[in-house]
């Protein structure tokens, strides 16, 4: 130990002596080799993603050593004043009329509104307790005894009803609208108007063969009500969705939309919606899953699982069974990579996952060795953001357990109509 | 290698030029790196300090391809600067915040003393110097056992010996190295 300690002076050395430690420094093995390799592939594709984002984002593109200087002198033409001062003009008029058209153009009213003709209307005479007379819109009446009735006087009250009472009419009442919407459906909403992009689970919505529905929210509160179909016109076109009573959802009327079969959407501003069983997630559960894939891969490469035992020697690399219960073959994993990542970031996995494992008569094995991993916390939800048509960003909202890594976010890219993550990068460092 | 030389493996194919300057220049980066953190880092945060290295190497690369002269020299100062923030870093992370008195602070004028570090800079040099005398293969076993903590096993792979005879090389010139530091007035 003291002799140990002696060689602690050489620590912090100057060139000359460092000189002299390089070269009697032992040879790194080719594992270690490869391994740094990989590390420093992956550091360096992460930043040059970063600053191509930077540069693709503020539109610059300039290298180390360019200048930028000089004032840029711009004339705008005479025609520029009075054109522009019209366009105002207009768009000002077109949004008076548009509103003008838009309040016209509200639609029924939900249900239990005065607007709404009630369906059956009851008058009641009191005279000592005689008789009360029901009398519906069609005006076909029935009349009803009652037994008792207390109270002296005439009285007169009038009551709406959302039943129809005529077992008739009941059995007449069209459900078959129903039938392509009956199933679970989950109720999601956003706050910032973006549902398809950050919506979040609130609920579930169980909707019934005879028009009812159930409404069940996170905290496992029940509500129920009645379904109605809905025909919305708007500029000559018939929209169709279904008209929901009660105050469970934000608004009453749900609309179908061609372009998205398993979604009803509540309004026009993208707030909430209803989800047909799983179909339609959103690109913060696309992400949020995609990210915790991506940190089971990541403990996959990073740690040891496996046995103490030396299996077998390739290409003078040592191979141990492997010990983990996650996944039972190579092609596992292999899918697992393929189903959450694209592009090099794909490529570079796999490689580190060929090189890493082998799997000989149905058995995985796992050479040795260990390196820094990197990792998502999505247990706070994900922020989406640089979204268009064939790429998007998603940042943790969680800063990583490893303080150094900050929020995490990943850069997403459609493969084949399906998002994938193509790189990533760690946040400001925390704490 | 040169940064032309690079570039023109670089034209080819960007990850196997990346892989060339791992496999070339790897021992050099992991002994600049070792000799900073070896008191404070892990196996794995002197790996993950190399591929730094290596991967601030690729950055500068992809901007400035005309280095004319050896990439040695560049490395070594990457590595170098790459160790040192390391360093930091990791010894921030013991965390140095206390509760000091005014009376304190006076003594903590500063812990660097010139007369030490020349001292330490001295000692530095005349121990080498003793390993060197000893010759091959026994400086490298001293080197390779007590500054690189290699087992006797590893060291006798490097260089083609059995461990045991390792071990007996490794004690007698432990002996010859005491004696010769004894000699210049060094006692360990």
């Amino acid at each position: 130990m003291k002799d140990k300690k002696i060689f602690d002076i050489l620590e912090n050395a100057e060139n000359d002596t460092m000189k002299r430690l390089i070269d009697k420094c032992p040879e790194i093995s080719d594992e270690q080799l490869d391994r740094i390799f990989v590390m420093s592939e992956k550091k360096f594709r992460s930043r040059k993603n970063s600053i191509d984002e930077a540069e693709r984002d503020e539109r610059i593109k300039m290298t180390e050593g360019d200048v930028v200087e000089g004032v840029e002198h711009s004339r705008r033409p005479a025609w520029f004043a009075p054109v522009s001062a019209a366009a105002s003009m207009i768009l000002v008029a077109g949004i008076a009329v548009g509103s003008v058209l838009m309040l016209r153009n509200k639609g029924p009213e939900i249900v239990g509104n005065v607007n709404n003709p009630p369906a059956v209307t009851v008058t009641t005479t009191v005279v000592s307790g005689t008789s009360v007379t029901v009398t519906d819109n069609d005006g076909s009446g029935t009349a009803t005894s009652f037994a008792a009735v207390s109270g002296t006087g005439d009285k007169t009250t009038t009551t709406t009803t959302e039943a129809v009472t005529d077992p008739a009419k009941e059995e007449a009442a069209d459900t078959e609208f129903i039938k392509p919407y009956v199933g679970r459906w989950r109720y999601q909403t956003s706050p910032n108007n973006t549902v398809h992009i950050d919506g979040v689970d609130t609920g579930t919505v169980d909707i019934y063969e005879d028009a009812t529905y159930t409404y069940t929210d996170k905290n496992g509160n029940v509500s129920t009500g009645t379904v109605k179909k809905a025909v919305e016109e708007i500029g000559g076109t018939e929209l169709f969705g279904l008209d929901f009573s009660g105050n469970s959802f934000i608004g009453h009327r749900a609309i179908y939309v061609e372009s998205a079969p398993d979604e009803l959407h509540f309004g026009n501003g993208d707030a909430a919606r209803i989800v047909r069983g799983t179909a339609n997630k959103t690109y913060s559960e696309t992400a949020a899953e995609k990210m915790d894939n991506f940190d089971r891969i990541e403990g996959l490469m990073a740690v040891e699982h496996h046995s103490s035992e030396l299996s077998f020697s390739e290409n003078g690399v040592d191979y141990y069974r492997y010990t983990g219960s996650e996944f039972g073959s190579l092609a596992e994993i292999r899918a697992l990579i393929e189903d959450t990542m694209t592009g090099d970031l794909r490529d570079e996995y796999m490689g580190e996952c060929e090189s890493r494992y082998k799997e000989r008569d149905g058995v995985i094995y796992q050479s040795r060795g260990q390196r820094g991993t990197f990792s998502f916390d999505t247990s706070g939800g994900v922020v989406i953001s640089e979204v268009n048509d064939s790429r998007f960003t998603a940042t943790a909202v969680n800063a990583n357990f490893v303080p150094a890594q900050g929020r995490g976010s990943a850069v997403f890219k459609k493969e084949n109509g399906e998002w994938k993550m193509s790189g990533y990068s760690a946040g400001e460092p925390m704490g | 290698m040169t940064s032309r030389e690079m570039a023109e493996m670089m034209k080819k194919s960007a990850a196997d030029c990346h892989k060339a300057l791992v496999r070339e220049y790897g021992r050099y980066v992991y002994a600049i790196v070792y000799n900073k953190l070896r008191g404070c880092g892990t196996k794995e945060d002197i790996e993950e300090c190399v591929s730094d290295v290596f991967a601030d190497l690729f950055m500068k690369c992809e901007i400035d391809t005309s280095y004319e002269n050896d990439l040695k020299y560049l490395i070594g100062t990457i590595a170098k600067r790459e160790a040192i923030d390391s360093f930091r870093r990791l010894t921030a992370k013991a965390g140095h915040i206390a509760d000091t008195g005014e009376d304190d602070m006076r003594e903590l004028a500063s812990d660097f003393s010139v007369d030490e570090h020349v001292d330490r800079s001295e000692l530095r040099r005349v121990l080498i110097d003793k390993i060197d005398e000893l010759g091959e293969p026994d400086s490298t076993i001293l080197i390779q056992k007590f500054y690189y903590n290699r087992n006797s096993r590893e060291i006798a792979q490097s260089l083609s010996m059995t461990a045991v005879a390792v071990r007996q090389r490794c004690s007698r010139a432990m002996d010859k190295l005491r004696t010769k530091l004894l000699e210049t007035g060094i006692t360990l």
